[in-house]
């Protein structure tokens, strides 16, 4: 799952947890239990914050109902293309039209049925339409994609990674170092939630819970400082931004 | 510090019994203290495993190497037979830790993992999840008698998630105090933390209090064997689990 240096196993984050929750050889809250927690606060920063990037590469039938994965979560992009080495300028972006569906002919279900012929844009611009427009719908569990698409042989989904637990069962976890924190605040804070069920101490734990929840809710918290550091990463882009804006007399 | 004899003979004398007609036994003591110190290791081990550190447990676990077997009466689930009577804690039913071992035919990758205590209820709500399904890289344990037509077996620990291939299990294992023969070896030091004789000794000596008290000799029971205005005589009142000894942070 890393494709950056600076993830740490999953062990860690379970350990500082179960320390956290006055826990620690794991006999309230069962290992895995404290695992499945893991993955779930995981699978909620990969939602957050698209740190976990993933793509799968299909094969398009000629029904052009393309099966997905049943563990995807979070899709990105959809871009059909041909042969084996995909030729990044032979790739073409699918757009996803909501409610799109068909039967594997060439006529299709959906709310608008928009005729291409006659857009202002594509008119003024001398595109051709409908050919260049791919279009899908995500329906039963597949990508229904138009007809214009029937020329293309293979789609390509990037999606944002751990989705489900099945899809995580052969899988080693690995948390990011910057969230490092607010993942062991998240798990402590859902097993405080089930410690408070077991034990009889519920005054007590939740203090505790009340703590790592703030973590998680708070602004300042943990969980909000990760998010944070994740946009950093982004400041070469503002920068770039920054300079074409100046360079071209855009300003600040 | 403390050994069959020497605690007995204390309570004797704390009692007055030092004379050879006494209404109270050595055997009959011993037999109490059994009970009270079994009483006392399964709350300090529930009290230590939910106190946040468990690290004076170390010492109390027994640690064994146990063969499996397969029960043909339940679809050859596989168990092992506990090589002694144990304490009957809420926490993890008094076995310390379950854990794979090595030349015992499970992978390598496997030597070191643990078990879980889970009831079958609980078992069937954690196979709907997939990283907390049984498995051989997630096994469970639970504890359940059987009767297989032949009388009911009551010393198994039953196992789930793992391969029959698995020979041999190492087990660490909290045992209760036993019973069977407390006069075995009356000069051998009782299974009892030194920091614990007093509340023992304490808890014994209410309970042969109460003893002494309950079988009066009585005639006949309408009262007719009683004086005018005598009133039985009362027994103390039992030790409530409210008690400070029962309470205190031990």
């Amino acid at each position: 799952m890393a494709t950056l240096n600076g993830y740490l196993k999953a062990s860690e984050v379970i350990g500082d947890a179960a320390q956290a929750i006055h826990d620690p050889s794991m006999v309230l809250v069962k290992p895995p239990t404290y695992m499945r927690l893991f993955q779930k606060a995981l699978s909620e920063l990969a939602l957050d914050v698209p740190f976990d990037q993933r793509h799968v590469q299909l094969t398009i039938p000629e029904s052009r109902k393309v099966p997905l994965p049943k563990y995807m979560s979070g899709i990105r992009n959809i871009y059909v293309y041909n042969g084996e080495g995909c030729d990044v300028h032979g790739s073409v972006r699918v757009l996803i039209k909501e409610n799109y569906a068909h039967n594997g002919g060439t006529g299709s279900f959906s709310n608008v049925k928009w005729c291409n012929f006659g857009g202002f844009t594509q008119d003024a611009l001398g595109w051709l339409i409908p050919y260049r427009l791919f279009v899908a719908g995500i329906s039963e569990g597949c990508i229904d994609l138009n007809h214009a698409a029937s020329s293309w042989e293979n789609m390509r989904i990037e999606y944002t990674g751990l989705g489900f637990d099945e899809y995580c069962q052969g899988e080693e976890l690995y948390a990011p170092m910057w969230a490092r924190q607010a993942l062991v605040d998240r798990v402590a804070a859902w097993a405080l939630e089930i410690r408070m069920n077991t034990d009889g101490k519920e005054r007590f734990y939740m203090e505790l819970y009340r703590m790592r929840k703030a973590e998680h809710d708070s602004p300042t918290g943990s969980w909000m400082t990760a998010r944070m550091r994740w946009a950093m990463l982004d400041q070469k882009q503002m920068q770039d931004l920054v300079v074409k804006m100046t360079g071209t007399g855009g300003g600040y | 510090m403390a050994t069959a004899t020497t605690l007995s003979d204390d309570i004797l004398t704390t009692l007055g019994y030092t004379h050879d007609d006494r209404a109270r036994h050595r055997e009959s003591i011993l037999f109490n203290i059994g009970l009270v110190a079994s009483r006392l290791r399964r709350r300090s081990i529930d009290k230590q495993l939910r106190s946040g550190s468990d690290d004076g447990l170390i010492s109390d676990a027994t640690m064994y190497r146990v063969p499996l077997f397969q029960e043909q009466y339940v679809q050859d689930r596989t168990y092992f037979n506990l090589p002694a009577s144990i304490v009957d804690a809420r926490v993890n039913g008094g076995v310390a830790y379950i854990r794979y071992c090595d030349n015992s035919g499970c992978g390598d990758t496997l030597v070191g993992k643990q078990f879980t205590m889970a009831s079958p209820n609980e078992l069937s709500v954690r196979n709907g999840m997939e990283l907390e399904k049984p498995s051989p890289s997630v096994p469970y344990y639970f504890r359940a008698r059987i009767s297989t037509g032949e009388g009911i077996i009551t010393n198994r620990v039953w196992l789930v998630g793992v391969s029959p291939l698995v020979k041999c299990l190492e087990v660490g294992l909290y045992l209760a105090v036993d019973l069977s023969d407390p006069m075995a070896d009356p000069d051998e030091q009782l299974p009892i933390p030194d920091d614990q004789v007093y509340l023992v000794k304490r808890m014994v000596l209410d309970m042969e209090r109460f003893a002494l008290l309950v079988p009066q000799e009585r005639l006949s029971n309408d009262g007719r064997d009683f004086k005018v205005g005598q009133q039985p005589l009362q027994p103390p009142n039992t030790m409530g689990i409210n008690a400070p000894i029962n309470i205190d942070e031990d």
